[in-house]
């Protein structure tokens, strides 16, 4: 029987209404005493038990009750009692009283104790968030000034659309027509083996210049500058060994744009 | 109301010692929980009160005779408050001449008596068992407040012992939520 099979099978309640045999009794001890969670649903039992019909008795009552006591038994205090009484009781007060500020220490140094836990934690969280925050906003100013880009009214867009090779590879060349920049963004490109790079080439009176070569970025929106062309009638996009090649290999090109 | 502040064995071992410090952390910490059971039993406030304090009374006196391997504090002081209450409640129903009394009856006088009862006297009623459904209050009612065992409950009731078991967990599960 696993710890969570004994506790609900009903045995500690039992234990705690005082119906169990000495054996189980026993029993019930030593398995609170090597499991904690057996002790633990033991002690909240026992305090729900304890606290579900409890009825606080008026305040009178604790003082009738120690006057009753036969005071001779107490080992501790007898003989101060005997002599003054209300010595007695403000010493009693005053310790239980010490005893009181004792335990609201502990408990005050518990929840310390627990503040400074949480601190840590929200501390770490605030830098992860800092950190976060520092990402996103690097992030939205690159895609800012990539926008800026695009929308710059000097700039031609040339959608290039995919070839044989892969048909459904999209990319749009902006290119500006003051100053020659060219940008690629690439939209949709077969990832290439780690020994290629895509290239791209401007088609200048019909031959193609190299216009540089440039890297898959995971974030789709990213524009990559490449070299700046003057007079180009269309660009292409093909498949080279890394660094690239001074001419294209036509069997490898990929895409396709007529400006 | 605190949680114990001593383990269970500390304290009995200064209450052993008469050690009067102990017995008011005693008293603090189970007054209410005892006074509870017994104004269950005996509803008229004034017969409860010395009922509460002849029960204190018997825990200072008899403390020596308590044996922790017959389990824990708190259910030897329970069976204390609970047989004295009976004891009191019984006695005045055979000077009333009322032999027996019906069980069913008696579970809900005790507990209309006391959700009626409005006592500026006292302070922290809870009265949580009465929002148990029925079949856990009149388990926990027999079994808390007039003593049975489980068993007896069971053939009093006519279900299941298994099924007794199992309702008496549910509802200290339920109290739990509740008082949570």
């Amino acid at each position: 029987m696993n710890i969570q099979e004994y506790i609900s099978s009903g045995i500690i309640e039992s234990y705690l209404l005082g119906e169990l045999s000495d054996k189980e009794r026993a029993e019930v001890e030593l398995m609170a005493e090597q499991h904690s969670e057996v002790k633990a649903e033991l002690e909240a039992i026992e305090i729900t038990l304890m606290n579900f019909a409890a009825k606080t008795p008026p305040l009178h009552i604790k003082q009738t009750i120690l006057s009753k006591l036969d005071v001779n038994d107490a080992k501790v205090i007898a003989l101060e009692t005997k002599k003054t009484p209300s010595t007695f009781w403000l010493m009693a007060a005053s310790v239980t009283l010490l005893i009181g500020s004792a335990i609201y220490n502990v408990i005050l140094m518990n929840k310390v104790h627990t503040a400074e836990e949480q601190l840590v934690v929200l501390n770490s969280e605030k830098e992860k968030y800092a950190k976060d925050f520092e990402n996103q906003s690097s992030s939205y100013g690159k895609m800012a000034e990539e926008m800026a880009i695009m929308m710059l009214p000097e700039n031609k867009k040339i959608m290039l659309k995919g070839m044989e090779a892969a048909p459904t590879a999209l990319a749009a060349v902006y290119w500006n027509q003051k100053t020659q920049d060219i940008y690629i963004n690439v939209n949709s490109l077969p990832v290439p083996t780690a020994d290629k790079q895509y290239q791209l080439w401007a088609i200048v009176d019909g031959k193609p210049v190299d216009a540089g070569v440039f890297d898959m970025v995971s974030d789709s929106a990213s524009l990559q500058k490449m070299k700046a062309i003057a007079g180009a009638q269309a660009f292409a996009v093909t498949l080279e060994k890394k660094g690239g090649n001074p001419t294209p290999t036509m069997e490898a090109m990929y895409l396709l744009g007529n400006v | 109301m605190k949680k114990l502040n001593y383990t269970e064995e500390e304290l009995v071992a200064l209450l052993k010692n008469k050690d009067m410090v102990a017995y008011n952390v005693l008293y603090d910490n189970y007054s209410a929980s005892l006074y509870g059971i017994i104004t269950r039993i005996v509803p008229a406030e004034e017969i409860a009160q010395d009922i509460l304090q002849d029960v204190f009374v018997k825990i200072w006196k008899s403390i020596d005779r308590y044996d922790k391997t017959k389990g824990r504090l708190y259910t030897w002081m329970l069976n204390i408050a609970r047989n004295s209450s009976i004891d009191y409640a019984r006695s005045k129903q055979s000077k009333l001449e009322n032999k027996i009394q019906d069980i069913d009856n008696s579970v809900y006088e005790v507990n209309m008596q006391n959700s009626t009862a409005i006592n500026t006297d006292v302070i922290g009623v809870k009265e949580e068992v009465i929002k148990l459904k029925d079949d856990y209050r009149v388990l926990i009612d027999l079994i808390y407040f007039k003593g049975f065992t489980q068993e007896e409950t069971a053939k009093q009731l006519n279900i299941p012992l298994g099924t007794v078991k199992t309702r008496v967990r549910l509802a200290i599960i339920e109290l739990r939520k509740t008082l949570k």
